[in-house]
């Protein structure tokens, strides 16, 4: 049934049964003209799960965000969002971009967007103090925002999502432009929300936010879910094994001579390396090194690391994550 | 609720910015003093400076001095001065110091009356056109007294009514009679340097709004970039609030712009109005016509600096072609009816009758309908396209 992807009334109808996904997703397509950014998406996050879709710049994670936060309107689809208890608002929502007002001071932002929720008075005062808190700016609250450092208006930017509070923390590339530092912190911060039960859904092109944060995760490509689960089934998807890259100046003729070994297959092949998937590779690595040898191509190198999200999405989509 | 949020939102933060409240309030104040002391002397403040060289003219030669030149009505525009010698005039007009010299030969009384020719000789300034002109102008008028007496003169001896006097005398008598037909003009408003004031003082606030209104609707892009408008739509909040509490914002900047500067500039040089009420709806017209397009280009341009561009090159062609920078009473015929195409200069208009003192709501409803039309024009269109040019 195609439905207007916009939260449903459903949204301001207040919490439902425990076992009811706070967000619902259902073939969700949206599209600019003739390309298609969203095309059929669906997924769940239930109360108190942290989500993230994982994909590359252009996938349409924030296009799918939009339409979750009612931004914009979807061609097909349904998007349903369950209020949370305390009569907060169903999303609270951190842009990309930092999405606050420089010429205003950290409260007078919290207090411009709380009362754009119809809060005021003590309640949005005493929550103002309680955020500031949280993301560390109780100190500097009275300061106007463009004398702040990227990192600290980036905690700004995440405490105004969480004014209300909402019953769902929707977070679009939180660490876009800060640096190494600051990024750990935010991220920090969101696994400390999503601790203490917040719910959170974080798109990101960076795995290791993902691994960090998220219990659940989707990878989005061109548009699709092209795979869904937890870290560990993801990774556990490939199949097991370990990833070797072997450098070396022959990579054909390594490929060829490793081809036929047990428990390794040939994952890509470069022009000064092969990657390999291989079952216990602690075990299966001097074979490797005597098939090189005899194939006739010289090791320069030889990595060893456990499979990750990028292997996945490799595996998935036939490109890297960084693509 | 959410617009009056979002429009004090807007209000505070331009408080802040010093630069554009210089803009806003005091620039429009500067340039209308600027405008009327540089256009001023062009526009209102002719003077012709006069040397006369009288060699012994006699009566007549008085007339011209005394009955033309120094005539009460020419007061403020002509100043004479005496020369004894024609080189010492001369050399007065070569230096500029004067507009012409007016040489009244010797025997000039004696040759009306014998109506034998003697001219009144002219020295006049190469460099002053106008004055020369002008100078040339009087003369001649005077000239045409003298001739137009002369020929009365001879009629009566011609028809050989019976006279005591002699023709000599008959002249003198003819040329002290005043016109038959004179000129009555009237100068509209107490003083012509405050009617200036008049022009240039709405003229100079509304050239001051072309630049806020820009500034104020540009917070539409600043919202559009920083991400604070998906937050806010994210928030439940409808574009049309978002556009409304700028719209509100934008209308409260312009309108202190303007105001501020008829008073402050009213205040100072003693210009007047006209009917306040009428005076505050065409200036709150004006402010919607130009918000109004200031939106339109902001939602139109790709980027900040396509719409700083458009608005820069708006805003000159339309002060050119309006009337701002030249008084519409002063301006070509072309650029006259090109101002008619233009918000300013239906807002100019509009604010000339005002001060006339006698204009009322139906003498305005030109200007206010043009401005109507021109915030329709504008606004439809802009509010059409925000919603999907913003995101």
């Amino acid at each position: 049934m195609a439905l207007p992807a916009a939260p449903t009334a459903a949204a301001r109808a207040g919490a439902g049964p425990a076992s009811r996904p706070l967000l619902s997703c259902r073939d969700v397509r949206k599209s600019y003209g003739d390309r298609v950014a969203v095309d059929g998406v669906s997924f769940d996050i239930r109360p108190g799960e942290r989500y993230g879709l994982l994909g590359p710049n252009g996938a349409g994670k924030t296009t799918l965000v939009s339409v979750i936060c009612g931004i914009m309107r979807a061609e097909a689809g349904q998007v349903v969002v369950e209020r949370g208890r305390g009569g907060g608002p169903a999303i609270g929502y951190v842009p990309q971009e930092l999405a606050i007002y420089l010429d205003l001071t950290a409260r007078e932002n919290l207090r411009f967007f709380g009362q754009m929720q119809g809060m005021g008075g003590r309640v949005l005062e005493y929550q103002i103090d309680r955020l500031l808190d949280v993301v560390g700016l109780a100190d500097r609250s009275r300061e106007a925002v463009y004398r702040f450092s990227a990192g600290m208006q980036r905690r700004l930017s995440v405490a105004v999502g969480l004014l209300g509070p909402p019953a769902l923390l929707v977070l679009d590339e939180p660490t876009l432009g800060v640096d190494p530092q600051s990024r750990t912190a935010i991220l920090d911060m969101v696994a400390d929300l999503a601790d203490a039960g917040t719910s959170v859904l974080l798109t990101t092109h960076y795995m290791d936010e993902v691994a960090r944060v998220c219990d659940r995760v989707g990878i989005v490509d061109h548009g699709r879910m092209v795979a869904e689960g937890s870290v560990d089934e993801l990774i556990a998807s490939l199949g097991g094994g370990d990833r070797v890259r072997v450098g070396t100046a022959g990579g054909t003729p390594l490929a060829a001579g490793v081809a036929g070994l047990e428990g390794v297959r040939v994952m890509s092949m470069e022009p000064a390396s092969v990657e390999l998937l291989v079952d216990e590779a602690s075990r299966r690595l001097p074979a490797i090194f005597d098939a090189a040898r005899l194939a006739g191509a010289a090791i320069d190198s030889v990595d060893v690391r456990r499979p990750n999200l990028e292997d996945v999405f490799l595996t998935r989509t036939g490109r890297a994550l960084r693509d | 609720m959410h617009a009056a949020l979002i429009a004090r939102r807007d209000l505070r933060g331009q408080l802040r910015d010093r630069p554009a409240v210089a803009v806003g309030l005091l620039a429009p104040i500067v340039l209308t003093f600027l405008a009327v002391s540089a256009l001023g002397r062009l526009t209102s403040a002719f003077d012709a400076r006069f040397v006369v060289v009288d060699q012994g003219s006699g009566v007549v030669g008085d007339l011209l001095v005394k009955g033309v030149l120094a005539d009460p009505r020419a007061r403020g525009t002509i100043h004479i001065t005496q020369e004894t010698s024609v080189a010492a005039a001369t050399r007065a007009v070569t230096r500029g110091q004067v507009t012409a010299a007016f040489v009244i030969p010797a025997d000039f009384t004696r040759s009306v009356g014998a109506n034998t020719p003697s001219p009144i000789r002219l020295v006049l300034n190469p460099a002053d056109p106008v004055g020369s002109a002008f100078a040339r102008a009087v003369a001649e008028q005077f000239t045409a007294r003298v001739s137009s007496t002369q020929l009365s003169t001879a009629v009566v001896l011609r028809v050989g009514q019976p006279s005591s006097l002699k023709p000599n005398d008959l002249v003198l008598l003819a040329s002290r009679q005043p016109p038959a037909l004179h000129v009555d003009d009237q100068l509209l408003g107490r003083h012509r340097h405050r009617s200036l004031a008049g022009y240039f003082a709405p003229s100079m606030a509304i050239v001051g709004l072309l630049v806020v209104v820009q500034m104020a609707s540009r917070k539409l892009m600043d919202e559009r970039r920083t991400g604070t408008f998906r937050r806010l739509l994210a928030q439940g909040v409808p574009v049309r609030q978002v556009l409304l509490g700028k719209a509100m914002a934008g209308t409260w900047v312009g309108m202190s712009t303007m105001v501020t500067t008829l008073l402050v500039a009213g205040a100072l040089t003693g210009a007047r109005w006209g009917n306040p009420l009428l005076t505050i709806a065409l200036c709150l017209a004006t402010v919607l016509a130009f918000l109004s397009l200031a939106t339109l280009i902001t939602v139109i341009s790709e980027t900040e600096e396509v719409a700083s561009g458009l608005g820069v090159l708006g805003g000159t062609f339309l002060a050119l072609v309006g009337g701002n920078f030249v008084p519409l009473s002063q301006a070509p015929g072309l650029l006259v009816r090109l101002s008619a195409f233009t918000p300013n200069g239906w807002a100019l208009r509009g604010f000339s009758a005002l001060q006339a003192g006698h204009a009322g709501m139906i003498d305005l409803l030109p200007a206010f309908g043009s401005l109507a039309l021109f915030t329709v024009a504008f606004g439809a269109p802009a509010l059409l396209l925000a919603r999907w040019r913003l995101q």
